[in-house]
């Protein structure tokens, strides 16, 4: 530096120094002891944009950030000292921006005497730019290198997008970091996570239509898009929060298609280049295989948590139904459909049986039964037949015989068809049967002996006795005879009865359009009841002697006990889901609601048996036949003027039919 | 009844029975002679007496005690010679299975007792008739 006040007096000096003052491209600041400002050179004017007018005479604080003051009264205090002093600080343009600058201040003396500083400084702004750049270029390795380390240490997707915006946040101090997801379904990007300025003014799970706004069209066309004047871009979409002027959107996608926006604001103009631009996108492509791989391992996760799930209902079901199948008290088989080997058996089986695990294991169905029942149970297994309520006889590993009978399902059994037979043991079912049956048989049999007797012995009386006996002794004679009558008819209906509910093994197909009206014929009906079938009758699967039984001792009933002189009776038929319904409704003396459920009982009558003769058989052979089938029978009256009986029947047998095999 | 000389043989215990039968006989004037035993045992025992001739046939209860019809059945089917009398069940069972096993060993006849006696009469009437018609073996 040149003492310039020791020249000022040498004029071509003057204009030398003047000339060179002007045209150096530092700036000059000259000022005096009191540092206020006497001379600013050409430089100094195009930098900080005020005219010399405007500073000279002005003290330097004009042109020195208040912040940095202090600073600067120092530096003064070491100059008067005479200390060359050396230091980058900022100056304020007019338009205020601050300029970094390095200056060179030299203190002047006068004969001993400090009269001011001339101050020479450089621009630094490029200078500084360029360290700016340096930093930015180390942060971004540094967080490129950390949101790797997120990619390998945190597979937690929240948790990664949360920590890949505050790293950017923190990193690069922008304004606002935002990150969006692409929700394919919806078409849109759906922000996920965000750090800065927006953090409180973005709604949550915030969402924008794909191909809008800088975001929308950065993930739409998966090209960055950057505005350095938000304000300028006709894609830019205003919001409320107005500090925003530039703003750089980087698609995140992969191989597979887009998976979100990266998506940076600043305050400040021009903020983002194309090393920021390149940086992000290469930042982009390393948050992208860690989404992926978040995701993937977020998938992984809940497969698994789904299938231990799965696998402990499972084990739940499966416990409930062991639990089930192990407590029914029937026994319960399970064996396979292919080789009809045992599989499965429950706790009563095995108690009934006497079977061990190791024998069962190597038994079909067959095992069970006698030699000589094997032909009808093979021609059974595997086959859908008409036939229920068949018996079969079993064998127990101790060789007692057993009578059952099964119901089979088809099943799935670890994964192969099998069949599940339940067992119901009849054995004691069977031996009251045939009690009753025997019982019957002694009523029958026994007690008509004495009967016939007492009928001949009473009718010889009459006959040999004629001339002795008076109107008293043959009317006597007469009530006895009737009594006899009566008793041998409670005989044929306790036979009747006994019979109605032993099941044949057979059923039939039977048309009810043909068997009624032939049912009616052989009543034979008085000419003043007419008799009419109101609906058309259904071909039903029973047994015919059975359902003759039902219809005749019904419609007979109905005839029987008409008071009308113009009797009516109507046969009807009603369909229902799973059943008909049928309906024998007559004009008779009606039934009070009080007996609706005597008249079904055995030797019940409503009338003395002496006004009409009746055993009180009828509709107890009716009920119990009904009974035996499952079904049911109601009647419904109004006294003196009708009564319906209603019974029903299944109508589609092949619905109730079991599988039955071994 | 021809030929009239020859008995019939009734099996029966119940002496009711036996009167309803011996009374019906008499009612419709069949002339043959009457024997009458209590069980299957006392039949066989007069069936195989020398001194009594073969009857021209046999009304036989089936539910009697010592020896049953069936069983009675049974061992005449055995005989060369009682097999070829004819017989006519008389009873009260109802049973499927009796009537089977009778007409498997041979009978000619099945017939359920009546309660009313006059019944009972016809019975006899048309068996009367038929074996008016019939020609047994000697």
């Amino acid at each position: 530096m040149t003492d310039f006040s020791k020249q000022k007096n040498h004029s071509n000096l003057d204009n030398l120094y003047e000339s060179i003052l002007k045209n150096m491209s530092e700036g000059i600041i000259v000022q005096d002891e009191k540092g206020d400002i006497t001379f600013v050179n050409q430089a100094t004017v195009n930098l900080l944009h005020y005219e010399p007018v405007e500073l000279i005479g002005k003290n330097w604080r004009i042109v020195i950030p208040k912040n940095w003051h202090s600073l600067m009264e120092n530096i003064d205090a070491d100059r008067k000292k005479g200390k060359v002093s050396r230091y980058e600080i900022e100056l304020v343009r007019k338009d205020k921006k601050r300029i970094p600058v390095l200056v060179s201040g030299s203190p002047q003396f006068h004969e001993g005497r400090f009269t001011g500083t001339v101050a020479v400084f450089t621009d630094m702004t490029e200078y500084k730019k360029a360290q700016k750049n340096q930093e930015r270029w180390t942060a971004r390795a540094d967080l490129i290198w950390r949101v790797g380390q997120r990619v390998t240490s945190n597979l937690k997707l929240e948790q990664l997008l949360n920590e890949t915006v505050s790293s950017i946040r923190d990193t690069f101090d922008y304004y606002g970091v935002q990150l969006f997801l692409y929700d394919e379904k919806n078409n849109k990007l759906v922000l996920q996570a965000i750090a800065g300025a927006y953090e409180k003014v973005f709604p949550e799970k915030m969402s924008i239509d794909l191909g809008k706004g800088l975001i929308g069209r950065a993930g739409h066309k998966r090209k960055t898009q950057v505005s350095g004047d938000v304000s300028k871009n006709p894609h830019y979409i205003k919001k409320t929060f107005e500090d925003t002027h530039s703003e750089l959107a980087v698609a995140i996608s992969s191989k597979d298609g887009l998976i979100g926006v990266l998506d940076l604001q600043s305050a400040e103009y021009h903020a983002f280049d194309d090393s920021d631009v390149s940086s992000m996108e290469s930042l982009c492509t390393q948050i992208a295989s860690a989404i992926e791989n978040a995701r993937l391992y977020e998938k992984a996760q809940k497969e698994i948590a789904d299938r231990k799930l799965a696998e402990q209902q499972t084990k739940e079901s499966e416990r409930k139904y062991r639990v089930l199948f192990n407590n029914i008290a029937d026994p319960v088989l399970i064996f396979d459909k292919e080789n009809h080997k045992i599989l499965d058996w429950n706790k009563s089986f095995k108690r009934i049986y006497g079977y061990s695990k190791n024998e069962l294991q190597n038994m079909t169905p067959y095992d069970l039964h006698p030699e000589e029942e094997l032909e009808r149970v093979k021609r059974q297994i595997d086959v859908r037949n008409v036939d229920y309520g068949f018996s079969y006889t079993h064998i127990t590993k101790y060789g007692r015989k057993i009578i059952v009978e099964i119901q089979s399902e088809e099943i799935t059994y670890q994964g192969n068809p099998a069949w599940i037979s339940s067992i119901r043991n009849i054995t004691e079912r069977k031996l009251l049967e045939n009690q009753l049956k025997d019982f019957a048989y002694i009523v029958s049999h026994d007690l008509k002996a004495p009967l016939r007797a007492i009928s001949q012995l009473a009718s010889w009386l009459a006959e040999d006795y004629a001339d002795v006996l008076d109107d008293n002794g043959r009317e006597q004679l007469e009530l006895l005879l009737g009594r006899v009558k009566r008793m041998d008819r409670l005989i044929i209906g306790i036979l009747q009865y006994s019979r109605a509910g032993r099941k044949s093994k057979r059923l039939e197909k039977i048309d009810l359009q043909k068997l009624v009206p032939e049912v009616i014929e052989i009543l034979s009906p008085p000419e003043n009841i007419k008799i009419h079938i109101k609906s058309s009758l259904p071909t039903i699967y029973s047994e015919k002697i059975k359902i003759e039984q039902i219809f005749q001792n019904l419609i007979s009933n109905a005839i029987k006990y008409n008071d009308k002189s113009q009797g009516k009776i109507e046969i009807g038929c009603h369909e229902e889901p799973s059943h008909w319904r049928f309906s024998i409704t007559d004009n008779g003396p009606g039934i009070e609601e009080r007996y609706y459920e005597k008249i079904f009982k055995i030797f019940q009558t409503l009338e003395a048996r002496d006004r009409r003769e009746s055993t009180g058989v009828g509709l107890s052979v009716v009920k119990n036949i009904l009974d035996s089938y499952g079904e049911k029978i109601w009647v419904e009256s109004k006294v003196g003027q009708w009564t319906s009986f209603y019974f029903t029947y299944k109508k589609q047998l092949e619905d109730n039919i079991h599988t039955l095999n071994g | 009844m021809s030929p009239s000389h020859k008995p019939i043989l009734l099996v029966e215990d119940d002496h009711v029975d036996a009167m309803t039968v011996k009374r019906a006989m008499k009612d419709i004037q069949i002339e043959n002679p009457l024997h009458i035993v209590f069980n299957g045992e006392d039949a066989l025992e007069y069936l195989r007496d020398p001194n009594n001739t073969y009857p021209y046939f046999i009304l036989l209860d089936l539910n009697m005690p010592k020896m049953t019809g069936i069983e009675l059945l049974r061992i005449m089917k055995k005989d060369r010679e009682l097999k070829r009398i004819p017989v006519v069940i008389l009873t009260s069972s109802r049973e499927q299975q009796d009537k089977v096993d009778c007409f498997e060993l041979g009978v000619s006849g099945f017939i359920l007792k009546p309660v009313e006696y006059e019944e009972f009469v016809d019975i006899l009437r048309t068996i009367k008739l038929y074996w008016k018609l019939n020609e047994p073996p000697g």
